[in-house]
């Protein structure tokens, strides 16, 4: 990459040649405030935050967009470009809902920061009259009165998913975004991925929120609260908490549980491995018996959603396995109420999640039985830390513990669910051990594991070569599906996760600030923190877990088996948004 | 590029599919004729908007996300996503009408029509909005009364001008 030189306050530096100008500067350490930029995502110059002198320029320039040029001279702090960019500020101000105090991004806010940064003093002015929060749908708000237009959301959603629901309408003092026609995120074509809430700098967008849910069934003496936890919330939490991104908080998680009341911690781990025996003997199925192949994971609701929205067409080729969450919430007001004489009208069914989707999904009528609700209510990574600071909780000096018996019992398989093509490893995992009669040694399949879009491998194992491939992100699930239509899809299995890096980088999980992004690969840290439990676990394929043994032995019999489907398995349907 | 979501606008709305087809047949199947294309829909639809199925459909035939076809027809004044009256009195708010004291003009119009700028009649016979200027300063204070421009306004010219509106809307 050949080089430029120019010159950044004084200082002579040499850039690559497709540098922006806000690149060059953060590379030495000028960190250019931005509000709209997003690397990889958005680049447009809308908040003005960044500007810059060019030496020669008569105007200020966005220096995000503004490419570098040989000889160029810029300068970021002279009092003309502080003054400009505080101006800036008074005028994203003068359309924000100035109270912070009781918003959710109070102290973790893009704008806040920025503020801080600035220097803002003085009067400044005010918004009149807010326009409504959008909280119609069960899983994603809007709230019009702290949207700076930065226009992140938009970028997210139609280029990095390849969605686009949401539109910039009308202009001037009245321009808003939001889904087309008006609609609310359920009425639109929405997947309630969250991945727009992710890059939100301030709270516009934030999860619909069923803390106070939580709150009162945990005060009601006549109810039993169990909470189950997914395996990508360990890897993250402890971010809530400053300690650093990747590390683990397994045990700490648990006790937070115990002190906030709930009667029994369980771990979503426990279905995970139910659910791969579920899955993986549908596979077997369909590969002997010349079912619909591919057959895709159905455990990413923003992935079905997708699906029926997009490419109903290909419904067929979804497993028709419930996701972990829904087969725990199940087998939790059957079983679990059998085995200690519980009244499953009385059991309130939490799960948290790096979701925002399993909102919705634990709201849908084919996910509730004879005892109500599967879930009754999904908290997000961030909301639990909500919950945990709002009892005070020294989190950090809490005393590790473990999750209760039997449905908190789980192997490797089962924690690298949380990462992308970690579902697919755990199916491998058993589906080679059972094709192959034997108890294959080796099983880290790195084939499966990493951040780049589309992956694929092939097992040879039982003397059949099993082809699988897998994708994280609505974009490269659509690859794949146009090979299935176009017939060049020749794989038995496929992975998709909605969200890009899978469920680490879900809709649900603590904000990463742009600076952090750049900085660390969140993703890749966060995933490892999973894979290392893996390692380090003596157990590591769902079929070893002797608590889903015992699951089959004493209630549903064997995989597959009738009760299983009434139970553990659902049905999709095509979804006409327009 | 995205491909737009299918909609069931073409079964259920027949004729308006078919207008939409006509208008951008007439200028053509390219994304920067979109503005052209809304407007005629708009100009040949009842209540003379631009409808949210008339936007699916524009998405469909065009190939055009409906979120970006959504974005277009909301931006520009010229298109309007509300219906509106039989009527339309556009009252210019350039620089010419306002110091020619087009508030004279604005106070007669809402005492005359009963309502108040920016709104519909409960009629719908007549929608008073404000409108950029369109040029005619020469005869300002200006209007436009669907399309066609009215100078030179005063309260004598405006009743009549509303009387025989109301007129031909009775004989309708």
């Amino acid at each position: 990459m050949e080089k430029a030189s120019i010159r950044i306050d004084g200082i002579r530096i040499e850039v690559p040649k497709d540098s922006t100008v806000l690149q060059a500067a953060r590379s030495i350490g000028i960190n250019i405030p931005t509000l709209c930029y997003l690397e990889g995502v958005n680049k447009t110059g809308a908040c003005r935050m960044c500007l810059v002198e060019i030496e020669g320029e008569r105007g200020l320039q966005t220096s995000c967009t503004l490419p570098v040029k040989e000889g160029m001279s810029v300068i970021t702090r002279s009092r003309r470009i502080r003054e400009a960019r505080k101006e800036n500020m008074r005028l994203i101000l003068a359309n924000h809902n100035s109270d912070c105090l009781s918003c959710s991004k109070n102290t973790n806010c893009e704008l806040q920061s920025l503020c801080e940064d600035l220097g803002m003093s003085g009067e400044l002015m005010r918004m009149q009259g807010h326009r409504p929060v959008d909280d119609r749908s069960p899983s994603i708000v809007r709230d019009p009165s702290k949207c700076i237009l930065c226009g992140r959301c938009i970028a997210v959603c139609k280029n990095v998913q390849g969605i686009g629901v949401l539109s910039m309408a009308e202009r001037g003092q009245d321009t808003e975004i939001l889904p087309a026609f008006g609609n609310s995120f359920e009425e639109a074509p929405c997947i309630f991925c969250g991945q727009c809430i992710n890059v939100c700098p301030t709270a516009a967008l934030t999860e619909k929120s069923e803390i106070d849910k939580v709150w009162e069934a945990l005060e009601n003496d006549d109810l039993h609260v169990v909470v189950q936890v997914a395996p990508a919330v360990r890897a993250a939490l402890g971010e809530e908490f400053g300690m650093p991104i990747g590390t683990s908080v397994k045990g700490l998680m648990y006790t937070s549980l115990r002190m906030l009341g709930f009667d029994k911690v369980f771990d979503t781990n426990f279905a995970a491995d139910l659910t791969i025996l579920e899955e993986g003997t549908e596979l077997l199925d369909r590969i002997k018996s010349g079912g619909k192949l591919p057959m895709i994971t159905s455990c990413s609701p923003g992935w079905i959603r997708y699906i029926e929205i997009y490419h109903p067409d290909l419904l067929e080729h979804v497993s028709s396995c419930k996701s972990p969450q829904q087969m725990m919430g199940s087998v939790l007001k059957t079983y679990y109420a059998q085995l200690n004489g519980l009244d499953p009208r009385k059991i309130f069914s939490v799960s948290v999640m790096p979701c925002t989707a399993k909102k919705y999904e634990a709201s849908k009528e084919e996910m509730a039985g004879g005892h109500g609700r599967d879930v009754d209510a999904v908290l997000t990574t961030r909301e639990l830390a909500r919950m945990i600071k709002e009892a005070s909780l020294d989190f950090a000096a809490l005393e590790p513990s473990a999750t209760d018996e039997i449905f908190g019992d789980y192997t490797g398989a089962a924690v690298i669910f949380g990462a992308t093509g970690g579902v697919m490893e755990a199916a491998i995992r058993t589906v080679a051990d059972i094709l192959e009669g034997a108890e294959i040694e080796e099983i880290d399949y790195e084939a499966v594991r990493g951040l780049e879009g589309v992956k694929e491998a092939s097992v040879d194992v039982g003397g059949l070569t099993v082809k699988v491939a897998v994708a994280h992100g609505t974009n490269n699930a659509r690859k794949l599906l146009e090979l299935i239509r176009e017939g060049k899809a020749d794989y038995h299995f496929i992975e998709v996760m909605a969200c890009p890096g899978g469920c680490v980088n879900g809709g649900g999980q603590p904000y990463i600030s742009p600076f952090d992004k750049e900085k660390f690969n969140v993703n890749q840290l966060r995933a490892e923190a999973l894979y290392k439990e893996d390692a380090e676990l003596m157990l590591r394929k769902s079929h070893q877990n002797p608590s889903v043994q015992k699951l089959y032995r004493d209630f549903l019999g064997k995989p597959g088996s009738h009760k299983a489907h009434a139970l553990l398995h659902t049905s999709y349907r095509k979804r006409n948004q327009f | 590029m995205l491909k737009p979501l299918k909609s069931n606008t073409e079964e259920k709305y027949p004729k308006l599919y078919n207008k939409v087809l006509d208008a951008v047949g007439k200028v053509g199947n390219r994304r920067d004729n979109l503005i052209a294309i809304l407007l005629d829909v708009q100009s040949v639809s009842p209540g003379n908007y631009i409808s949210k199925e008339a936007m699916l459909a524009v998405s469909e035939i065009m190939g055009i996300p409906a979120q970006e076809v959504y974005e277009v027809a909301t931006f520009y004044h010229a298109i309007s996503t509300k219906p509106r009256g039989r009527f339309l009195i556009q009252l210019c708010r350039g620089t010419s009408c306002t110091v020619n004291n087009s508030v004279n003009v604005k106070d007669s119009l809402e005492a005359e029509l009963g309502i108040k700028i920016g709104s519909t009649t409960s009629d719908g016979i007549f929608t008073f909005e404000y409108t950029p200027c369109f040029g005619a300063c020469d005869v300002s204070p200006a209007m436009r009364l669907n399309g066609r421009i009215m100078g030179n306004l005063t309260q004598e010219k405006i009743r009549h001008i509303i009387c025989k509106c109301r007129e031909a809307a009775e004989n309708e």
